[in-house]
């Protein structure tokens, strides 16, 4: 190998160098999440794991769940309810997989903080056919530290190995974003302000569409495409795992099934929807948690003005929606705890 | 399967292809290098497993398209022999027209049989009989274009009797199966890489330095101005041109002359910045290990005629239809009229070459229509005594016309856009873009002489960095060598955090994964 090993292993030494003191100067600057549209949230992620306060509940999921609850309406409700300040925490992120609530509930939950894991129960959180979305790399690209890549390497696939060696080098890239997002910062600012859902899903072709529901004679003949549901046993074994961490820490895990627009529930093949919320009960149970179906429960449905389409709630849908949670769900079982 | 942005057809990109921007090739490659490193010692070792790591690069597409780099290189190698021990001309003759209707029917028949095919029905039926010839839908084995041209080189410079046949068969399986080149070249010649192989060249450390150069340079090209340019401009762009003026529902907004010529620019940027770039990654790779492959792109954009440019882009494609058909088909040396047929036809199959549809084919003959103006207008002044004007500002307008007239032709290798790639909207209802709609809408929009606005779905940082390409350009032309030795003088530590923030940028660019547009020639 003569002189040419040397030569590179100097090089290579040099390379990681810059990438630990780009790494720390990005984290020191507050820089880490520059490159991502997700900004806030994941800023609020990482808020969260610093601060020290007492939480009552945090909610998780998919944009669904960013956008039904409001922490602020539930912290004014709960705080005239409980006669008490109360904190709550929406770290929802749009198009996130079930794996970032293991890492919450693993690396970010402590004793008792938060008193409740609030965690959607909807197929786009448990389809394991959004796994390829790129929301579904959020864990691997933003909070898989080395070692954890290190340890679970052979479970990867190269779409995630990828998230995971690219967020590895998160502070040279966010170096090089910074001149992008100060010169772009006024749109995206005002972008937000307009967009405040973000763009991980093509509602708007959805809202223009009037479908029919589909029948089982058009689904077989291929008329009709729908969303497919896949729910897989690595699911279950990560909602399990949540399960296990929120017992070992006193923490009270509720799986919660949004009230969805009746549009929803036809965009998946009849049948769809009844499977999957009997796997997300029965598995709920296993992993010791409380499952609240207010999709199934007539008293909970919402109007079409509750909703800006057929997934999210709208503005005064969800500041409706969240005042009666913290009312009807959140408050009796915070009294209870 | 991404999209190539309306260069449809051929091979795209899954999540396990090992393309040069993939962290598959990432992995990969530092492995391959490492090891090559420690078999050094032993030579054949060394070339068996530098063979067997450019299969199962080649295997990551489709394992099965290996039969057909064994076919070509088992042909090509008892050929070889073949010529290499006979005399007479006629068992010569025969022995190379087996290679060429080997190569050339691989080729032919993956390539272009849908093409003929296609255009044959379609040409019966316009006299009113039916065409009844199948059309077979083949995939296209990714660079089956490059490697049998590589075979064929061989051959027939064996032939010529410019070449000693390779002595070593797993030489020559490496000349033709070598990775970093594989699937989009450069096109090497045996005259210069076998001796390579037989001499075991090991990298001295400058030059591995020298390849992570080029390969961070390449990425560069490839990643930060070619994608970001052809997804954020050129797609937005090509692929409503058409609908914007066939579909009035579309709107015309943004579909004028500024729109049009910021993607015409564009678009040769992006084909540009995709294949130099893949072209500096694979010269780089090789470089690393000690191999040297000739250089593909030497500033074209730089070029005071189109004949020029065409001596400075994809250098290796140019010079192998100079030495195998220009030169054999009689060169300039038969008359002016019948110069102007042999690069009238070189480029017709240059054109043809790059894919099959009869865009490239007008493309083709655009650009030898170029390089014949140039010519005659060269002899023209040599005619008259007149010289020609090498001032700064006549060297620029020269620069300048040359690259504008390159830009347009380019815009028409770009196809028009599948059904996929149109707005949902209109997908739904059935609504296709036909090639007269596609290329009438950009002519149209450019010679509109209004709106000077962006189409919508244009982003600014696209326009920036196709500015910054072009920028790119005119600074490595001047500066390229002063700005690669001041990167070879820092020692090696700060090598590798240059390259490490580079490899940030690439990273913070990368967004989507864009397959290189020149897999699917």
């Amino acid at each position: 190998m003569g002189r040419r090993l040397p030569h590179l292993l100097r090089i290579a030494a040099g390379g990681a160098a810059a990438l630990l003191l780009a790494n720390l100067l990005a984290d020191v600057a507050g820089l880490r999440w520059l490159g991502t549209g997700d900004r806030e949230h994941l800023m609020a992620v990482q808020q969260f794991a610093d601060g020290d306060r007492d939480v009552d509940a945090v909610f998780y999921g998919t944009s669904v769940s960013r956008n039904a609850a409001v922490p602020l309406v539930i912290e004014e409700r709960l705080r005239d309810l409980l006669g008490r300040e109360a904190r709550v925490w929406n770290l929802g992120l749009p198009g996130s997989t079930p794996e970032v609530a293991r890492f919450y509930a693993r690396e970010l939950f402590r004793r008792d903080r938060p008193r409740l894991f609030v965690l959607e129960a909807s197929p786009f959180l448990w389809n394991a056919h959004r796994v390829d979305s790129q929301g579904g790399l959020t864990y691997w690209r933003w909070f898989a530290d080395p070692l954890d890549v290190a340890r679970r390497l052979p479970e990867l696939d190269t779409a995630r190995l990828s998230a995971a060696i690219r967020g590895l080098n998160h502070g040279a890239e966010a170096l090089w974003n910074l001149p992008f997002y100060l010169a772009r910062r006024p749109q995206l600012d005002a972008a937000r302000l307009e967009n405040p859902r973000g763009g991980n899903y093509d509602y708007e072709v959805l809202w223009h569409e009037d479908l029919p529901a589909p029948d089982e004679r058009d689904l077989r003949r291929g008329r009709r495409r729908v969303r497919p549901l896949v729910l897989e046993e690595a699911w279950r074994r990560v909602l399990l795992a949540v399960g296990e961490e929120c017992r070992r820490k006193g923490i009270r895990l509720v799986v919660l099934h949004y009230p969805k627009h009746p549009r929803l529930v036809r965009e998946f093949a009849p049948g769809d929807h009844r499977r999957l919320v009997r796997w997300i009960s029965e598995n709920t149970r296993a992993a010791g948690g409380v499952f609240v179906d207010l999709d199934g429960d007539p008293a909970w449905a919402l109007q079409d003005a509750d909703f800006r389409d057929f997934v999210h709630y709208s503005p005064t849908g969800a500041r409706r929606f969240s005042r009666r949670l913290a009312e009807e769900i959140l408050a009796p079982m915070l009294r209870d705890d | 399967m991404l999209s190539t942005g309306g260069l449809q057809s051929g091979p795209g990109a899954r999540s396990s292809d090992m393309l040069f921007n993939s962290i598959a090739y990432l992995l990969f490659f530092p492995a391959v290098l490492l090891t090559d490193m420690v078999l050094h010692r032993w030579p054949w070792a060394r070339k068996a497993f530098l063979l067997g790591a450019s299969y199962f690069f080649y295997a990551n597409w489709d394992w099965r398209f290996l039969g057909l780099i064994w076919t070509s290189t088992i042909v090509d190698w008892f050929v070889g022999r073949g010529l290499g021990r006979s005399e007479r001309p006629r068992t010569r003759k025969l022995l190379l027209a087996a290679s060429l209707g080997v190569n050339l029917g691989l080729l032919g028949f993956y390539k272009y049989f849908d093409f003929f095919a296609e255009s044959a029905n379609a040409l019966l039926e316009s006299v009113g009989l039916e065409g009844h010839l199948p059309v077979l839908r083949l995939l296209l084995p990714v660079g089956i274009s490059f490697y049998t041209f590589q075979t064929l080189s061989y051959s027939i410079d064996i032939y010529r009797g410019r070449l000693a046949p390779a002595r070593s068969f797993l030489d020559f399986a490496l000349f033709v199966g070598f990775f970093p080149q594989l699937v989009a070249g450069p096109i090497v010649r045996a005259a210069d890489f076998l001796p390579q192989l037989r001499q075991n060249r090991r990298a001295r450390p400058y030059e591995i330095s020298r390849g992570l150069y080029e390969i961070l340079a390449g990425l560069i090209k490839k990643v930060v101005i070619a994608d970001v340019v052809g997804n954020q401009l050129n797609r937005p762009f090509y692929d409503h041109v058409g609908l914007a003026f066939s579909e009035p529902t579309h709107g015309l907004e943004g579909f004028g002359t500024g729109g049009a010529l910021l993607a015409i620019v564009g678009f040769s940027v992006q084909i540009y910045g995709d294949f130099a770039g893949y072209s500096q990654v694979a010269i780089g790779t090789a470089r690393c290990m000690g191999f040297r492959l000739p250089t593909n792109f030497r500033n074209p954009f730089m070029a005071r005629t189109t004949a020029e440019l065409w001596t400075r882009w994809h250098i290796s494609l140019s010079s192998w239809f100079r030495d195998y058909l220009y030169i054999p088909l009689g060169g300039n040396r038969s008359g002016e009229g019948r110069t102007r047929r042999n690069v009238m036809l070189t480029n017709l199959v240059s054109g043809l070459w790059h894919g099959a549809g009869w865009n490239f084919i007008v493309w083709g003959g655009l650009n030898g229509a170029g390089i014949v103006w140039n010519r005659r207008s060269r002899l023209r002044r040599e005619r008259l005594g007149i010289a020609r004007r090498d001032g700064p500002v006549a060297q620029a307008c020269q620069r300048l016309a040359t690259f504008g007239y390159f830009a347009v032709v380019m815009s028409i290798f770009r196809r028009p856009p599948s059904a996929s790639d149109l707005p949902v909207e209109f997908q739904r209802q059935g609504v296709t873009v036909t090639p007269g709609e596609h290329y009438g809408g950009l002519f149209r929009a450019l010679l509109r002489f209004d709106d000077w606005s962006l189409p919508a779905g244009v982003q600014t940082p696209a326009v920036l960095m196709l500015f910054a390409g072009l920028a790119l350009e005119v600074i490595s032309f001047y500066r390229s060598r002063d700005i690669r030795r001041a990167f070879l003088r820092l020692p090696p530590e700060a090598q590798g955090a240059l390259l490490l923030l580079a490899l940030g940028l690439v990273g913070q660019m990368a967004t989507t994964r864009t397959p290189f547009i020149y897999f699917q020639f």
